[in-house]
This record gives C-alpha cells, structure tokens and sequence, in this order.
C-alpha cells in the first residue's frame, strides 16, 4: 500500500466524475432509452402546457362570458316536460311557475335554480329535476296535503283563504277540488309571522290538530263531519285544542289523554245529551269526569247554523295577531249556564 | 400507508461474466431480487475496461435481460468496482476531546472524521471508498464516542482509491445504457456483506473473492472493514499456466482445469493420468494428474501468500477468530480451503449464501453482485462532517 505523503484537502471521489455520456458513446438500446426519456419529458411539457392552456382559457371564459361555460355542450331545445307527481299539480303549472324561455337548451338548464323556483311554492314538498336527452325535462314532486283552512285579511282589506299542511306549512293551494276544500276546517286562535321571502312561517302544533283530526276521521267520521272550527288559542298555554261543531258551541281536547279516548268519549257524550242542546264539553280533565255545560233553553248550537262555505272564522292580518281569545275550560265551566257532570265508563265501546 | 417501491440494478463486470440483478426495494427495508441477467465478458482484462465497445455490449446485454427478466426498467445500479489499479492505505487522526468537561461532542466526532479524511491522492487518482475503522477514546475502542468521556478521540480510515479513468470507463460503460451509477462499491465489501454475518466480523474474518481475473479482499475485525484490496491474479491464470506447461490452447486448458485442477496436491503417482478429451479422437493425449496439480497448486498458493502479504502487519492469525471465508467462481476448486488454512494459519471455508437467497443465485459466482444489492441498503452513511453537519441543521430548519 502506498501512503501519500502530501496531505492537503480532501481528495476527489469517484463522484466527481460526470455522469455525462454524448449519446455516440451510448449503446443502441441506449440511444432508445434516452430518446424515449426525452419523448416522456417532452409529452409531459406537452401535457403540462396544454392544462395550463385549457386552464387560462377557462379563467378568461369566466371573466367575459360565463354563459358559454353554462352550456358548454349543445343539445337539443327543450321540447316536453313530464311530471310525476303525489299530487294534484299539473305539467301547466309547472310550465308556468318554472317560465322557460321558448327555445332553451336542455343543458343550459340550471336545474338547482328550477329547483329552488318549485320549492318556493310550499305546495310543493320535495322537487327533482332530470334531463332525459335529448329534449324532456323529468320533474317528480312530492306536495303536501291540507289539513286545516285559514283565512287572512291584508293591510288593505283583502281576505284570503289559505290552506296548512301537516307540518304547519301555509300555503294557498293549487288544484285542489272545491268539496275537498270545503270540508276542512278553519283554523283559529294562530298568530301568522309573515316571512321576507313572502307566506308565512310554518304554524306550530299542526301535527296535533292533525292527529285529533285523524283520529276523528277515521273512528267517527259523521260528528268529524260537523267539525267547522278548530282553535288553537289555548294549545300553546294549556295544552288544549278547541273545536267548535254545528251542534256544540265549544268542545275542549287535552293533550293528557290519546285522542282516540277523547272522541270516544265525545261520541258517548253526544248520545247521553242529545235530548238537550250542549254548549260546551270539556275533554280535557280525563277520562272520568266530562263537564258539559247545556245551551240556555231556546238556543241553538253555537256555530248553528254554521255557514259552512262562509264561515266566520277569526280574521288574522298580516302582521301579528291572536284570534279568538277564549278563557280557560274550568272559567268558562264554573261562569256558565248550571252544568252537569255526564259519568262515562272508562270504557268508550260501553 | 400507502408502499414505496424502488427498482435497484446491481452489476458486477468481471473478467469472466458480467452478471446483473434487479433488486424490489419496499421501504427502503424489505428487498426481493425480481431479475437476473449474465453475459460473458468482454472488452474487460484483470476487472479492467479495455475495449469499450465490447465490454459495453456485455454489460448492456445482461441488463437488458435482466430488466426483461423483471419486466421492469431501472435507472440506477449499484456498480462494483474491481481491478488492479486499487490500491489503499490508512489514514489516522486525533483530536482532544474540546469540551472543559472532556465529553465527546457531535463536533469532535465530526472534526476528527475530517481530518483522517482529508488527505490528498496522487494526481489522478481518486477515492473509490473510505473504510472507516471503529473510534478509539484514550486508546479503547468504542463504536460511537458520542457522550462519551476522555481525552483523545482518534479514528482511522482505510481509504481505498483507483485510476480515474480505470473508475470512469466503468461507470460510462453503465451510462452507455443511460442508467445512472447512483454507488460505487468495492467488489470485495460487496462480497463479504453478503457472505459473512456480523458476529463473524466482530471476531474477525478475511474474505477472499477469487474470480477469474482479479482476487479481491477484505479483512474485518472488530465488526467493520479493516483493510481491502485487489490482486490482479483469478482462475484464468490458472488456465494460463496450464496452457502454457501443457502446451495447450485456452479452451483445452480450461476445459482440463475445470475437470482435474486442484489447489493443493494429493496425487502421489506420476502414472496417475488424466485424457485432454477422452474421446479418443486425433489430438487427444494424456496428461499426468500430478503435473495438473503441480501447476494449479503452485499458483493457487502463490496467489494466497500475495493476499497474505498485501495484508501486511493487519494480518494476525490470533484475531482472525472466524478464519478466512472463501467465494468467487474459483473458490469452487477442489482444495482450496485447505491451502487457504495453510497459507493464513487459520480455518478456513467456503461461503455459504444466506437462506433467502434462492437456489439459481447460491453460486458463488454471484456473492458480489448479491452483495452489491446487500451492503448497498444496509450501508449507513458516513460520520457526517463538520461542514456537512451546518448543512444538516439548515435541512432541519426547513424541514420543520
């Protein structure tokens, strides 16, 4: 081994020598796989400045003209419209309320927007909304059902029927049939917030009154029949719905008993007084005792006769308003006319 | 996680054959060689380029194979780097240890690491590969002085280093395929990576790589490289001397060295013979077994009482207590082991690849280029310098 006498900086390393071939010097295999690594890198630039390109293209689209990239692949004109519905809209309402432009692309539709434009209508429950290629536009609604009618009274006088839905929702109501309308009840005893947007915040509590409503349709349809007013003004405070009949100026539901309990026990009431005109029953206080309060003698039923068709339910104004502001069930029992305590079995079939 | 796979070539170009792997490197960690390419040689004298063409068309045929072999495409080999031209020697330092309280800092480790470093080479020549030796604090060995405390850190490194255009046209050799060399590893380290385990090293071990043209070396004690080294002298001087006592071509000499040569002499009897071809055709005449082993021995001890002197005073039998581990296509001759154990004084035998190598590579022939792809992963880099080490805290700044 020869030892260096010279000692100085470090020594070079084979590193140091460049890793640089002319492409003469390389093998034919070589030579192909330096060419195929400038083909790669010269793609990729390719590649990388065609996306810049595309990209810069589309920044400049979106700053002149955003229309082009709403539609950027033309079809044909929107010809048909299909609905599909739970409902009782129809295709001429829809091509109303979504107001296309004759002669629009199927795909210059902006389906979110069309979208929200249905859902406005609180009618409407859920919208969908499909291109068919190459000219149909889909839409499937699910609406919602009356339960309740109101009636509203605007700054200038005006009044103006509205219909509730279960969930509260008011709305005015579209293509529902006259008799069907007809036979639901007004509601009464709610304060309507109007909304910016335009309608009125959903009514809460509705889905009790359509319960009770429920209950009654199905176990007694003939007294449900009768049914022309149902009052809310003590179902936030007391936890009581009012109803008033053609036959009975006031009859109170509670909340602590299930509804079915409560019209049974309303049937069996009826049937005991019917000799005598009922002002009041009071279901509330359970099942054991009903107090009844009888018409003053000569008088008829509090709503009789009730004009069904133009009835007189409480005027509600855009602005915030209680309805009928009626006292409490035991105030009006004991301030009465004299009363009487009807006994009814526990049971509602007996 | 999602897996990190790297393809890795190792290439070995040997006098005889050029061999070629392709090592799957999951993590950094777990490895699998997945292709396998051979050549024969060309162009290459003594594990020296000669014919750059030739020995290009060799290397670039085996990679090749390799790569279809794989079926994949690598751009960087680990290279092992032979020949006569290595040449090495030991370079020392020491420092006081710096700090009042004479612990070893980072910075002292760091400082004597470059000093032993930073000798300068003949014009050119160039370094190949620093050996670096375990530490020494006031004289005991320790494997990280760090922390440590004492008043004179020393460290030696064997510096092993070559021709500078022997070392390029090797590496351009591998750029004629346009794969970068991303190591540079001696033959020997290669090999012995491979062919010995840690606790053979601890106790020491010379590991001698005999191929066809160069013999390569490579001592280890105390678990790390002491010294390495080449001799110019494999089997194909075997062949030679046949060829020129005998009066033979080369193919009949190595055809005849393959089927009777042996590294020490058992025959007793001169009218012991052995037939050229045993065909019995025109030419073919006998030979006596003790003249063929007169010859093969001779060289073969001569070759192990060079290494033996290269090695100079680092070679002491008493801490060689895992004797000599032979490898290589010639180790495969028959005696061998106990001419090494006679020359060396120790035991020695031949080399065993470890269990998860498969079958087709447990040849010996291949321990270098098994061990290219071996020491390469599981080298650790250098003690960093004291210029490398600002660089590092720079580095950890911006990592952070």
């Amino acid at each position: 081994m020869n030892k260096p006498s010279s000692l100085a900086s470090s020594a070079r390393s084979w590193r140091d020598i460049p890793q640089v071939v002319a492409p003469r010097s390389m093998s034919r295999e070589g030579r192909r796989r330096l060419t195929m690594g400038f083909v790669k890198v010269g793609l990729g630039l390719l590649a990388f400045a065609f996306v810049a390109w595309a990209g810069w293209e589309v920044v400049q689209l979106w700053q002149h003209d955003p229309m082009r990239l709403a539609a950027p692949v033309k079809s044909d004109p929107l010809r048909t419209i299909k609905l599909t519905t739970n409902g009782v809209l129809d295709e001429e309402w829809v091509v109303e309320k979504l107001a296309l432009p004759r002669g629009v692309a199927l795909m210059e539709l902006d389906l979110d927007a069309l979208q929200t434009h249905l859902l406005a209508d609180r009618q409407v429950r859920t919208a969908v909304l499909t291109r068919k290629f190459p000219d149909t536009l889909l839409v499937t609604l699910q609406e919602r059902s009356p339960v309740v009618r109101l009636r509203v009274v605007d700054r200038s006088g005006q009044s103006r029927d509205l219909l509730v839905a279960r969930d509260g929702m008011v709305f005015p109501g579209v293509n529902f049939a006259p008799e069907m309308v007809a036979a639901l009840p007004w509601l009464d005893g709610v304060t309507l917030a109007p909304l910016k947007t335009g309608g009125f915040s959903p009514v809460a509590g509705l889905e009790t009154v359509a319960d009770l409503l429920e209950t009654a349709q199905i176990n007694v349809p003939n007294l449900r029949r009768t049914w022309r007013v149902i009052g809310m003004e003590r179902f936030a405070s007391y936890g009581e719905i009012l109803v008033r009949t053609e036959q009975v100026k006031e009859i109170t539901f509670g909340l602590r008993d299930d509804f079915l309990t409560q019209v049974a026990l309303l049937d069996a009431v009826l049937a005991e007084t019917r000799e005598r005109p009922v002002s009041t029953i009071n279901l509330s206080l359970g099942k054991k005792q009903v107090p009844v309060v009888y018409a003053p003698e000569g008088a008829a039923g509090a709503l009789a006769p009730a004009p069904v068709a133009n009835p007189s339910p409480a005027a509600l104004r855009d602005a915030p308003r209680a309805g009928t502001n009626g006292k409490p069930a035991g105030a009006t029992a004991t301030a009465g006319p004299p009363r009487f305590i009807v006994s009814i079995s526990p049971n509602p079939e007996s | 996680m999602i897996s990190r796979t790297k393809y890795i070539g190792a290439v070995e170009i040997g006098t005889a054959k050029v061999s070629v792997l392709i090592g799957e490197v999951t993590n950094g960690r777990s490895l699998s060689i997945v292709g396998m390419g051979e050549c024969a040689s060309r162009g290459v004298i003594k594990g020296s380029v000669f014919d750059f063409k030739a020995a290009s068309d060799a290397a670039h045929s085996a990679l090749l194979e390799a790569e279809r072999s794989a079926g994949v495409r690598v751009d960087e080999v680990y290279l092992a780097q032979t020949g006569a031209h290595l040449d090495g020697f030991s370079s020392d330092a020491s420092v006081q240890v710096s700090a009042a309280n004479n612990m070893v800092s980072e910075f002292d480790t760091a400082t004597v690491c470059d000093m032993a470093r930073s000798k300068q080479l003949p014009e050119g020549r160039m370094v190949v590969q620093r050996l670096r030796r375990p530490f020494r604090l006031d004289g005991r060995l320790v494997p990280d002085p760090d922390s440590l405390v004492g008043r004179e850190l020393q460290v030696s490194y064997f510096v092993v280093h070559g021709q500078e255009s022997r070392i390029a046209d090797n590496i351009h050799v591998i750029r004629g395929f346009n794969v970068r060399v991303s190591e540079l590893i001696l033959s020997s380290l290669a090999s012995g990576a491979v062919v010995t385990a840690p606790d053979e090293r601890q106790h020491g071990v010379l590991v001698l790589d005999i191929g066809a043209g160069t013999t390569d070396y490579v001592l280890y004690r105390d678990g790390m490289p002491q010294v390495a080294g080449v001799v110019p002298v494999g089997g194909s001087h075997l062949t030679n001397d046949l060829a020129l006592g005998l009066r033979l071509t080369e193919g009949q000499a190595e055809k005849l060295k393959l089927r009777c040569a042996r590294a020490t002499m058992v025959t007793k009897s001169r009218e012991d013979k052995v037939w050229l071809n045993g065909d019995f055709a025109i030419g073919d005449r006998q030979f006596p077994r003790l003249t063929i082993e007169q010859i093969t021995s001779a060289r073969v001890w001569e070759l192990l009482e060079v290494v033996k002197k290269k090695l100079g005073p680092a070679f002491a039998p008493e801490r060689l207590g895992s004797g000599v581990v032979l490898t290589g296509g010639t180790s495969k001759l028959p005696g061998i082991t106990e001419a090494a154990g006679k020359v060396f004084g120790v035991s020695a035998h031949l080399s065993e690849a470890p269990s998860w190598v498969s079958e087709n590579l447990r040849d010996p022939s291949f321990s270098t280029v098994l061990g290219l792809l071996h020491y390469g992963l599981s080298s650790r880099p250098e003690v960093p310098t004291a210029r490398s080490r600002s660089t590092g805290l720079l580095k950890k700044l911006f990592a952070s």
